[in-house]
């Protein structure tokens, strides 16, 4: 939710869940929602739309008792259904000899889209006030399946994050979260749901 | 543009517009006997999705009825081109022949 606040054209809330199985396994899960406008040298579209990760990450950062400190690694299975709209393009051109045409103002929907990927997931998480968490992630993300529009292409996908020639793609993410006990054992299990972004 | 003892040249078409008129000067370097004809190119654009990189692309058809319209000049000189035939009315491609020009 922080780039809400400082990228114009992007929107998005996510919601992120953790919980722990064993000693250093977590079972872990995101919710979220994007309105993303992305403005390219030559074509400028919109991505809306809603995904789902769940998956499992693996801390190996020995935390003494009550600290919840993780560097982790993780997998995760993603869905995402969105709509993409084309806003506006430029028309590609090798010869020089007229000016360049004016930028074509599209507007063109493409709705009920639908991709799939694996995710891998590196990440850090440390406690830097009390119940607040600073956290940071590099994502390698492989495509499975990707409905394309016609005419068009995803090139960006809610959850998924910037498209690539190829089934490939990286992600950053930070997140700030804050830990809402539900209940306290001396040992596992904790439950933790936080909202990033 | 100027072509200089070719038989093969390429011009673009405006992707703008549905048409684009070009002046085909026979030698052009010697006013004594230059000679001036126009040919107007109709047809139909289609965008087509290449990439990220680089956006769309423009495909022409060449209209089935008129796909040219050849013009004198206000002062009439007589006509070099004799005959204009369309090859391929599609033109997806800069590395096929579209129009023959006869004269």
């Amino acid at each position: 939710m922080a780039k809400s606040f400082y990228d114009k054209n992007y929107k998005g809330i996510e919601f992120v869940g953790d919980y722990r199985v064993t000693r250093n396994y977590y079972l872990a899960g995101e919710l979220g929602n994007e309105n993303t406008t992305v403005e390219d040298d030559r074509l400028s579209f919109t991505t809306q739309g809603t995904y789902l990760k769940v998956g499992f990450d693996y801390n190996s950062y020995e935390n003494w008792l009550d600290m919840r400190n993780m560097i982790y690694l993780g997998m995760r299975y993603g869905a995402s259904t969105f709509s993409q709209t084309l806003n506006s393009y430029k028309l590609y051109n090798t010869s020089t000899y007229f000016p360049e045409a004016p930028t074509v103002i599209s507007g063109e929907k493409f709705n009920g889209l639908t991709s799939q990927w694996i995710e891998v997931v590196l990440g850090l998480k440390a406690e830097v006030l009390k119940n607040i968490y600073l956290g940071y992630s590099v994502r390698f993300n492989w495509l499975l399946t990707n409905t394309r529009p016609e005419n068009f292409d995803n090139l960006y996908i809610p959850g998924f994050n910037r498209t690539y020639n190829g089934d490939f793609g990286i992600g950053f993410n930070y997140s700030v979260s804050y830990f809402l006990p539900l209940y306290k054992t001396k040992s596992t299990p904790k439950a933790d749901p936080k909202k990033k972004k | 543009m100027a072509f200089t003892g070719t038989s093969k040249i390429q011009i673009p078409l405006r992707t703008s517009q549905d048409l684009t008129k070009y002046s085909f000067i026979i030698n052009s370097t010697d006013v004594a006997i230059d000679n001036e004809d126009f040919l107007q190119f109709n047809y139909a654009r289609q965008t087509i999705f290449v990439s990220r990189a680089c956006g769309f692309k423009t495909n022409f058809t060449l209209d089935s009825t008129t796909p040219y319209i050849k013009t004198e000049t206000s002062i009439p000189d007589g006509y070099w081109i004799q005959n204009v035939v369309i090859t391929t009315s599609n033109i997806t491609t800069e590395n096929e022949i579209h129009v023959k020009i006869y004269f």
